[in-house]
């Protein structure tokens, strides 16, 4: 079965839906691809990803109908840094056709007359821009099939003689909804402007943003933190405005062979500094592959808070306090190695000793405070995450150990301290209870051992493991 | 006034010079004269690193020790940074070392390590930075130093037994576990015979120290059960490598 056809193919007649063996008979230098629904989507994704170097607002459907799907670009507000909107378009459906698709693209004034028209009108081959005054005449040429609407509704609507959007638009709304449902009224209001259509785009478009559009590709790292000191101050400035600080910010470099990169930042608090955002960004510019060249940056505050402006000190008149900033060295360790490697120690309600604290990221919030449990025997400073096993020898089946070896050295043991019993939480399975001592050896060294199980629970003797570190 | 003797002139030169070039950051003081009254300046010093070496519960416990001390003292955080942090919050606790304020820094990656150490050695908002770092080579150790120097932040860089030497810092310790004394049965209160190897402006010198524990009610703190004069069968002076 055929999915899609290119333009020759359906020029000799092929058509999405033929079985293939009709189609090489009917076309026997037919060249073939399986299809692969996933990689038309990545594609697609891609695709509206580079589209983001017009403008943030950008959308996909959800849907992919006879291997063609469409894009929708916001471009309002937009149009005018590429040169107005024929501009705009000519530049989409040039670099379009330079990365080797077949695009029909329309600018109308909303987003149903734009499939409409992108899919039904000749001209949208070659990017048709459209006034609200000819949009309406355009419009009421084409076929209901561009209302979007179910087939059986196109078929019921052509019986009746009404094969085009312009016979519908002087018809009274009631009958018709009554004949062929509410969704031919909707979208009737939709593409003529009468009524709205929500679509999401792809990506939250933050209100505070810049961008940056070179004459000439970049590729070396000094263009690239030159670029971020005109992008920075200018989102730093609307921010100002705003009386907001980053929390988040994402710098997106757009690549001439229609790659896009981004570095997510993060920060501990509001900041609404350049220098130090850049800082953090610079962290990460390693990463980033310029491939034959960067042709635009983009800046987002994806995630912002409120901040309020702070005064400019007189530099000669107040010394400056020095700067206790330890959200700053958060910021720049959690950037660096990852937020889940900056961590503080938080307590879990658990007495199984390695499940009472638990390593949160620093962005988590901590449930309580440890505190000291004097009825608790002490604990090790340091815990091993796994317990290694070692040879005991116990003289006494519920005696400490007498000397054990562990990393191919013995300890004598001369002090000890236990047991502790520490059963296993009961519902976990293979639950079993460890008897834990607290020993020193001939020389002062100090380990928190335990034995794993009962003697005469299990058929062999319990194993012995060390858990920690005394200091 | 005329000194009373030589040696004790020397000694109090080479202490008065230890002083000014430390006392821009302050001193930390153990609590304890024996040692504070030894160390130049009147403790180890802040915007200074300083090398702990030895036994790896002892020298843990010895850095916790120190600082947790300054945590208490500055009201500040305490950065660890370390390949595998497998710190026990409870245990620290009893070191007197506040989880709470203790920032833990996971970095697998030697030259990541160093990098976090130094950028927490670049911070003034916090007490102290601890490393435990496997190796360290001449520019990394003046880095770090530079970094303490600059900020005020003490750096402790915990260092495996056999490291002989290490750049850059002003003290170097050698930590290692003392059997602990009691009447009763069981554990006494933790004892390490801790040596400074190294130290500008005073000869190398040996203690056995103890620590009370700290708890809800006292803060923990050293104790000293000898000085190496008591001790005639340890080594007094171990030579720095």
């Amino acid at each position: 079965m055929i999915a899609a056809v290119n333009q020759e193919a359906a020029s000799a007649g092929l058509n999405p839906g033929l079985p293939l063996a009709d189609a090489r008979a009917l076309e026997p230098g037919l060249q073939t691809q399986p299809e692969d629904a996933a990689a038309d989507r990545r594609q697609l994704e891609d695709l509206a990803d580079w589209c983001g170097r017009y403008t943030p607002w950008v959308a996909t459907e959800p849907e992919i109908a006879d291997g063609a799907a469409g894009i929708w670009l916001d471009v309002t507000g937009a149009a005018h840094l590429f040169g107005g909107e024929p501009a705009l378009l000519a530049d989409l459906l040039a670099r379009m056709r330079g990365f080797g698709f077949a695009a029909a693209l329309a600018l109308a004034s909303t987003p149903a007359a734009a499939w409409a028209l992108a899919r039904f009108d000749a001209r949208a081959a070659e990017g048709l821009v459209l006034m609200p005054e000819t949009e309406r005449a355009a419009l009421a040429g084409l076929p209901v099939a561009a209302l979007r609407l179910a087939p059986q509704i196109v078929t019921g609507l052509e019986k009746f003689g009404l094969g085009r959007i312009g016979a519908l638009t002087g018809l009274a709304r009631g009958p018709l909804v009554a004949r062929f449902g509410e969704t031919l009224a909707r979208r009737l209001d939709q593409v003529l402007g009468r009524g709205g259509e929500p679509i999401s785009p792809r990506r939250p478009v933050p209100p505070h943003r810049a961008h940056l559009a070179f004459a000439e590709p970049i590729a070396t790292r000094a263009a690239i933190e030159a670029a971020l000191d005109h992008l920075l101050p200018a989102l730093m400035q609307s921010l100002e405005q705003a009386r907001r600080g980053l929390r988040r910010l994402e710098i997106a470099f757009y690549r001439v062979d229609g790659a896009v990169r981004r570095i997510p930042i993060g920060t501990m608090q509001p900041v609404r500094d350049a220098g130090y955002v850049k800082r953090l960004v610079a962290e990460h510019l390693d990463k980033i592959d310029p491939g034959e060249g960067i042709e635009l940056m983009r800046a987002l505050a994806i995630e912002t808070e409120p901040m309020l402006p702070r005064q400019v000190p007189l530099p000669d008149l107040v010394p400056a306090p020095p700067k206790a900033d330890i959200a700053g060295l958060v910021d720049r360790l959690a950037n660096r190695l990852g937020a889940a490697n900056v961590l503080r120690a938080s307590p879990c309600a658990s007495h199984v000793p390695e499940r009472a604290q638990a390593l949160l990221p620093l962005g988590e919030r901590a449930r309580a405070a440890i505190s000291a449990r004097p009825a608790l025997p002490p604990r090790p400073p340091r815990l091993l995450s796994n317990p290694e096993p070692i040879d005991a020898m116990a003289l006494l089946p519920d005696a400490p150990p007498r000397q054990f070896r562990w990393r191919g050295e013995t300890y004598r043991i001369r002090r000890a301290e236990g047991p502790e019993r520490i059963a296993d939480e009961w519902w976990r399975e293979d639950a079993a209870t460890r008897d834990y001592y607290r020993v020193e050896d001939e020389s002062g060294r100090r380990f928190w051992l335990y034995r794993d199980g009962l003697y005469g629970e299990c058929p062999q003797a319990p194993r012995w493991y060390l858990h920690g570190l005394f200091a | 006034m005329l000194p009373r003797r030589d040696t004790s002139l020397v000694a109090s030169l080479r202490r008065e010079i230890g002083r000014v070039e430390l006392r821009p950051h302050g001193v930390l003081s153990f609590g304890r004269p024996e040692i504070d009254g030894y160390l130049p300046g009147g403790g180890l010093a802040c915007g200074a690193l300083h090398a702990v070496t030895g036994e790896a519960g002892a020298r843990l416990g010895f850095a916790a020790c120190l600082a947790g001390r300054l945590q208490r003292q500055s009201g500040r955080p305490v950065v660890w940074v370390s390949a595998r942090p497998e710190l026990y919050g409870t245990g620290l606790l009893r070191l007197g070392l506040d989880p709470a304020r203790l920032l833990l820094v996971r970095a697998p990656r030697p030259s990541d390590l160093l990098w976090a150490l130094e950028e927490a050695l670049r911070t003034p908002g916090i007490a102290a930075a601890i490393g435990e770092a496997r190796a360290l080579d001449a520019v990394a150790g003046r880095r770090l130093q530079l970094a303490a120097q600059t900020s005020g932040v003490m750096g402790l860089l915990l260092m495996q037994e056999d490291a002989q030497s290490v750049p850059g810092s002003v003290t170097r310790w050698h930590l290692g576990a003392a059997p602990s004394m009691s009447d009763l049965p069981g554990l006494g209160p933790t004892r390490w015979q801790a040596d400074l190897m190294r130290c500008r402006g005073a000869e190398p010198k040996s203690w056995l120290m103890e620590w009370q524990d700290a708890t809800d009610s006292a803060a923990g703190g050293f104790a000293v059960i000898a000085e190496p004069l008591d001790r005639p069968h340890r080594p007094a002076i171990r030579i720095a490598g």
